[in-house]
């Protein structure tokens, strides 16, 4: 599983190296994760929302922000597969744009946890003492707060539109990545091939990065899957509050508030949004849990 | 705590699964629970009436609101000199038993009644009335005070020149022009008489324990949740058939009207039109409607600099935006308006033509303005349900649809009640939506209060398009002192011209708002005026 350290500027052998030492476990892993139903379910999911937001034009009905009031609230049929809302919108094509947005939530607030928390994490964990204790005690007031609490408070001060909530989903999720990191980068820092590597002179920043942080990858990976399905909700929920995406985006947690007032009348209009919410959050923990017991060394035979 | 959270949002589906079937099932085993429920809690014999509405009072002083849901509570608690007769505008006696004006009009005598007590037990006399008078006249928080009797800062008296004690149970007004409205004015909720005694010793807090002559007494406030009012045993007019009203707040139309459903509340305002069809479906309940006068409109802030300020930018929105359409979202409940009057009110110039759904004349406009590319602008709405206008959200968002193919790029800010009537009194947006409910039955209520350039005032303004004619305000000032009612009617229909022309609104809707009740709720007869106290209505038990 470690890495050679590589004193010298890449050659061909070392490239060669350097890609043929990973194989085995990515490729265990595969094995194991699709001999998982549950991870293959969320696989399966994934790769429909993902197909589904490139396609979307191709799949989508109608035009997501076109209104035909006189057809409000109309109730699932041939020319509107799941119905229309409040304005008469077809509910299917909000639905199929809202995964472009879902899915862009989901990466960009992954992204920003991922980068703050894995740069925290990393030198909190190598350098230790006294950036430790600064890095870890923040982390520990951030996770005092109940995540969707800080996240509107955040929003509060930013301004609600989806792009600070992104931001502000994104900085709730950076805790989890940053202890997750730090626990990784304490076990590998004390291998021997850190000693070689710091041995010959390598600078920290070189050992972290090049032979620290390659090490770290499965968790961070497994985090982010899992992250990408917390986000989602938790930037449903702020649009719900009217804190996210703002009209006409055809955003799924707003697509449920404003559908509320429907909601004896016409379920249709919460049903659905709440039901894609649900699938694609579900799809990203199977798969997340899947990948977890697939990279974790402890349960090879 | 992953698969916790992923379990939560199995149960919250099944919760939300359940609530769902639970709605659409029978009704009938549910309301007979609750309503074993209700037999129990009122064995002690007392009827309590629950009434479920949007957003809580502000302040329990009238003189410090404007807002319908404080007016709402303020109206069970004080008494004014005169009030509205049950069903119309027309005025009968309250605290006052008789009235003469002089014969220029300028000068008002009132007789008074000689039985009546404060709530705290101190007498009610021709002092108090001029102690709240001057209270009044002393301060500018009193929007209303301002709005109707010409009052600002630079002269907080207004046209009331003194109000003197001219016995212990007279009280004699002198003006410093004629008021037509005057009289009708008195009989508005804000104007509701104060104990003196309590505004002295409450001080600032005076509107969390507002002391008042009227059929109810004030008992208790839990701010955001309800308030509650005891029937007033003393009360010189009818005394109130019920024990008790409970003022609940409940923000959520849904929310509120599945209270109602399940027995929990009696009464509710702000109902979502699309749950009419429901109550007429449920034997239990009923829709008593509230007689029309009040409108809903979209103020053009026409002192922003931008394309607001140009007259052809407000005309073309008004000609971009379909308003049948637009109307239809109010299920029935509202007619399309195209002047600030409603049609009910006498002065309505019924000869204007609105402008009409026309994209193209819209768009040589928007041209002839300069505006030819369009241009991004916002609209302030508001989260909770007024009476004049259900669905203010989704209001909002039609007209940021219709209005994008004129290429107008309408980005929406909704803020709560409080916020929203604080954020355009001070002019701090382009477009806003808001309404108004008159309080007394002339048209000088809608038009001086709402686009005369006296009340473009930042901070307290009622014209919130902060709209300024010269020549409007000379007829409106002019209507104000004639007091022939068909010369006003005249000055009124010019003054409707101009206002048409000049577009500062795009008149939405004039609305009859529908109020829920339960079947055992009886004898309630809403005024058109958008308040009254309830001590005629009874609940069976």
């Amino acid at each position: 599983m470690a890495r050679t350290p590589e004193p010298l500027p890449s050659t061909g052998s070392g490239e060669t190296l350097k890609k043929s030492k990973p194989i085995p476990l990515w490729y265990e892993a595969g094995l194991r994760l699709i001999k998982s139903k549950t991870a293959l379910v969320g696989v399966i999911i994934i790769v429909l929302l993902v197909l589904t937001a490139i396609l979307a034009p191709v799949i989508a009905t109608h035009n997501p922000t076109d209104q035909d009031i006189v057809n409000r609230y109309q109730a699932p049929s041939s020319a509107y597969l799941l119905g229309t809302d409040e304005l008469g919108r077809d509910i299917f094509s909000r639905i199929v744009y809202g995964t472009r947005i879902s899915i862009q939530i989901g990466v960009i607030a992954v992204g920003i946890s991922l980068v703050i928390g894995v740069f925290l994490g990393g030198i909190a964990g190598y350098y230790g003492r006294w950036i430790d204790q600064l890095v870890m005690r923040f982390i520990d007031i951030m996770m005092a707060f109940p995540s969707i609490l800080m996240a509107i408070a955040l929003v509060a001060v930013l301004g609600p539109s989806l792009q600070n909530a992104m931001i502000a989903v994104g900085i709730v999720g950076i805790p989890q990545f940053a202890r997750i990191v730090r626990s990784a980068v304490l076990s590998i820092k004390e291998n021997e091939y850190i000693e070689a590597a710091k041995s010959i002179g390598a600078k920290h920043g070189r050992i972290l990065i090049q032979h620290v942080l390659p090490n770290c990858v499965a968790p961070i990976i497994v985090q982010a899957t899992l992250g990408v399905g917390t986000a989602i909700l938790d930037a449903a929920g702020l649009s719900f509050l009217g804190l996210g995406a703002q009209p006409p985006t055809p955003e799924w947690g707003a697509m449920l508030s404003d559908g509320r007032a429907a909601i004896q009348n016409a379920p249709w209009v919460v049903a659905f949004p709440g039901l894609a919410i649900f699938l694609v959050v579900l799809g990203f923990n199977l798969f997340g849990d899947g990948l977890r017991d697939a990279l974790d060394p402890r349960l090879k035979r | 705590m992953i698969n916790k959270k992923w379990f939560g949002i199995l149960v919250l589906l099944f919760a939300m699964l359940l609530v769902v079937s639970a709605c659409t099932g029978d009704d009938g085993d549910s309301s007979n629970e609750s309503g074993k429920e209700k037999d129990t809690e009122n064995a002690t014999g007392d009827k309590t009436l629950i009434f479920g509405r949007g957003a809580d009072s502000i302040q329990l002083d009238p003189s410090k609101v404007t807002d319908g849901e404080s007016i709402y509570v303020t109206n069970q608690i004080y008494d004014t000199l005169v009030r509205y007769e049950e069903d119309s505008t027309e005025v009968k006696p309250a605290l006052a038993t008789e009235w003469t004006p002089s014969e220029d009009g300028l000068t008002w005598t009132f007789q008074l009644r000689d039985d009546v007590t404060f709530h705290d037990g101190s007498e009610f006399t021709a002092e108090d009335v001029v102690f709240n008078f001057e209270r009044w006249a002393t301060s500018a928080e009193f929007i209303y005070y301002g709005y109707m009797f010409g009052a600002s800062e630079e002269d907080l008296g207004g046209i009331i020149e003194s109000v003197e004690a001219t016995s212990d149970y007279e009280v004699t007004f002198t003006l410093s022009e004629p008021n037509a409205p005057f009289l009708q004015t008195l009989a508005m909720p804000p104007f509701g008489i104060a104990s003196p005694e309590a505004v002295e010793e409450h001080g600032e807090d005076y509107f969390k324990n507002p002391i008042g002559t009227g059929p109810f007494v004030f008992s208790e406030w839990v701010p955001d949740d309800s308030i509650t009012v005891i029937k007033n045993e003393e009360y010189f007019g009818d005394t109130a058939k019920v024990d008790k009203v409970i003022f609940r707040t409940i923000p959520d139309n849904g929310a509120r009207f599945m209270e109602l459903q399940s027995g929990s509340i009696d009464m509710m305002t702000g109902l979502n039109p699309q749950d009419i069809q429901t109550i007429d479906a449920d034997e239990n309940l009923q829709i008593i409607e509230r007689p029309s006068m009040n409108v809903s409109y979209m103020a053009m802030n026409t002192d922003k600099e931008g394309p607001l300020a140009e007259k052809e930018v407000r005309q073309a929105i008004n000609l971009a935006i379909d308003k049948e359409k637009l109307v239809s979202l109010y299920e029935g409940i509202g007619k399309p308006a195209k002047n600030p009057l409603p049609p009910s009110l006498w002065g309505f110039n019924d000869d204007i033509e609105d402008y009409g759904y026309d994209i193209e004349k819209a768009k040589e406009l928007l041209a002839e303005a300069g505006f030819a590319d369009g241009f991004d602008i916002t609209l302030n709405t508001f989260s909770n349900p007024r009476p004049y206008m259900p669905q203010p959200k989704v209001s909002a968002q039609a007209i940021q649809e219709m209005l994008k193919e004129v290429n107008i790029n309408v980005e929406i800010i909704e803020s709560d009640w409080d916020t929203h009537l604080s954020l355009t009194e001070n002019g701090e947006h382009d477009m806003a939506f808001l309404g108004w409910t008159g309080d007394n039955g002339d048209p000088d209520n809608f038009l001086y209060v709402l686009l005369d350039k006296d009340n473009a005032k930042v901070g307290s303004a009622g014209n919130i398009a902060f709209y300024k004619n010269d020549e409007v305000h000379d007829l409106l000032k002019a209507a104000q002192t004639e007091m022939d009612q068909e010369k006003r009617t005249e000055l009124y229909l010019e003054a409707q011209e101009l206002i048409h022309e000049d577009a500062p609104w795009f008149p939405i809707a004039h609305t009859t708002p529908p109020i829920a009740a339960n079947q055992k709720v009886s004898d309630y007869v809403p005024h058109s005026t958008g308040s009254e106290p309830f001590n005629m209505l009874d609940i069976q038990e």
